[in-house]
């Protein structure tokens, strides 16, 4: 089932915010945690300068393509930035349900080759693989570590980078 | 003032004495408290009740705004590291990382937040009142 425009642009926003707000740039608007819900959800269709950006970077508003090529394109970009732990970031990459994720439910392939764009994932790939063999005895981590190394055979030699 | 102006007035001594010294190779007792394993739960949790990757990624945001009182990049940034060191950073800065991340969680439970919204404000509580023990988030 394809993804409503509601929630591409939900998603588009939220990445969008988070990108901003760890930057400490502009956003045009409070940020949606501290807002009551009703006026949050309002945002992506109200807010002026997340519209001029979206629409300077990725075009027609009105186009469903440019919607769902801002969402990969910026949940890529917030999860590499995104300064979580390296492992679940890993583990975001290796599974569609380590973290729901409509973006990386729907458009796996397109969301991978995003991430996989930015030079500094592989150093981010490489400690979080380091991290989930520090604990050996989680079954879940090495089950997460084996998906990821079959899904990602060609970078698999950061194993023993 | 955040984190960074009061890392910077330390004596370097004190700096240098407060950095995380080389990992013990001997065996970790994983149910021991720490930094690590509190963020863990807190995640846990946050998946359980319903939470997205917006809210984990939001409220690993808020950990470092209202923790440590700085944008996260500006945070990375001033202490010299890159994504995924996270480990590397100072000790003190890890452990207020720690005791928010712990208070979120509680706050979630208590208030029985359930989906993005309720667990993003009930974190945002939780963090809001452990911030307030740390020097370097006063006036």
């Amino acid at each position: 089932m394809m993804l409503k425009l509601k929630q591409l642009r939900e998603e588009t926003y939220a990445a969008w915010e988070l990108l901003g707000s760890s930057k400490g740039t502009y956003l045009g608007a409070p940020e949606t945690v501290g807002l009551p819900p009703h006026q949050a959800e309002r945002l992506p269709w109200t807010n002026n300068t997340f519209k001029d950006d979206i629409r300077r970077q990725f075009g027609d508003l009105r186009c469903r393509d440019t919607w769902e090529r801002a969402a990969i394109q910026l949940t890529a970009h917030q999860m590499v930035q995104s300064y979580m732990e390296p492992y679940e970031i890993v583990g975001y990459m290796a599974s569609a349900t380590y973290m729901r994720c409509y973006i990386r439910a729907h458009y796996g392939d397109r969301l991978i080759d995003a991430m996989l764009a930015f030079p500094e994932v592989l150093g981010i790939i490489k400690r979080g693989l380091e991290q989930l063999y520090e604990e050996p005895q989680n079954p879940e981590n090495v089950a997460m570590v084996r998906s990821f190394l079959q899904r990602f055979s060609g970078i698999a030699n950061l194993e023993s980078g | 003032m955040g984190f960074l102006e009061y890392w910077r007035n330390q004596e370097m001594d004190e700096q240098g004495s407060l950095l995380p010294t080389e990992e013990s190779s001997t065996i970790i007792d994983h149910t021991e408290p720490s930094r690590k394993l509190s963020y863990g739960q807190l995640h846990d949790e946050v998946k359980e009740r319903g939470g997205t990757r917006r809210t984990h990624a939001s409220l690993n945001n808020m950990a470092n705004e209202q923790m440590l009182g700085e944008a996260t990049s500006d945070l990375y940034q001033g202490m010299n590291l890159r994504q995924g060191d996270r480990g590397q950073l100072p000790t003190e800065a890890k452990e207020a990382l720690m005791t928010g991340d712990i208070a979120a969680r509680h706050q979630i439970v208590t208030d029985d937040a359930q989906g993005h919204y309720p667990i993003v404000q009930s974190a945002r509580k939780g963090y809001r009142k452990a911030s307030r023990l740390f020097p370097w988030n006063g006036e």
